[in-house]
């Protein structure tokens, strides 16, 4: 296996076990790739083989599973901020549509009329986007969204 | 050898930054020889320190194509700069109090 083959394996094993966006994995990939084909270059220049040269460079950068696990701590820390939007806000929003936009009662009769209401399409946007542009994974926008309607499904059903 | 623990390894970062930028691969032996030998760092682990302190604001990345790879410089923000002098004034006290402490009880 070449030099560029065996970088590109140990990378696919660590980018598996990522969890960043593609941007950043993209571009930490690239990082990394660009450290080990420097740490070959430099074994080899002291005269090692191809092969012993990789070797040392792969043993020297350590196990992905622990450099992962690391990567990943850093990108999911959330900040306070962060948390507080993540759990206010589809509680927020389904409460919003339950009072302004549903029937003041709250209860489900004629639930079809609100999907020509403009308050409805606002809230239900801004539920979506707030958490999209605020989370660095889109999976957590998603998330807080299916949350958002758990809770006025709920609230309506309940109500 | 030793290896560092994570908030010396920022601090020691953020030092050799602080002279000029740098990229990931030629941080190491800036840091080792620094040490003379003392500290040794994972290569790998490097990375997330190292993104940990741009996402903090305390250095920042710009990409250069050189000898035909793209390579990550990182360079000390001036918030960098200002959370390094604070960490090495009260490394410096925190070290005269132990060394006090220590010769004291000699």
């Amino acid at each position: 296996m070449g030099t560029d083959h065996a970088i590109d394996a140990y990378l696919a094993g660590l980018a598996e076990r990522l969890e960043l966006d593609a941007q950043q994995r993209r571009e930490l990939l690239d990082e990394m790739r660009g450290h080990l084909q420097d740490a070959v270059a430099a074994a080899q220049a002291r005269g090692l083989d191809e092969q012993t040269s990789l070797q040392e460079a792969l043993a020297a950068f350590g196990p992905e599973v622990r450099i992962a696990a690391e990567m990943n701590t850093v990108y999911a820390g959330w900040g306070m901020t962060d948390a507080i939007i993540f759990t206010a806000l589809p509680v927020i929003m389904g409460l919003l549509l339950r009072w302004l936009v549903f029937a003041p009662a709250g209860s489900a009769a004629g639930w079809e009329k609100v999907l020509t209401s403009l308050p409805f399409w606002i809230v239900a946007l801004a539920a979506l986007l707030v958490p999209l542009l605020r989370f660095p994974r889109f999976r957590f926008a998603l998330i807080s969204w299916v949350l958002f309607w758990s809770m006025t499904v709920a609230f309506v059903a309940l109500g | 050898m030793t290896y560092l623990r994570k908030g010396a390894a920022h601090i020691a970062i953020l030092s050799v930054l602080a002279e000029a930028p740098q990229y990931a691969y030629r941080i190491i032996p800036l840091l080792e020889a620094r040490s003379e030998g003392f500290f040794e760092f994972r290569q790998g682990l490097i990375y997330p320190a190292l993104h940990k302190l741009e996402r903090e604001g305390l250095i920042a990345g710009d990409w250069r194509q050189e000898e035909g790879r793209r390579r990550k410089y990182y360079r000390l923000t001036d918030e960098g700069r200002q959370r390094l002098a604070q960490e090495e004034r009260e490394l410096r006290s925190y070290a005269r109090a132990l060394l006090r402490l220590l010769e004291g009880g000699a």
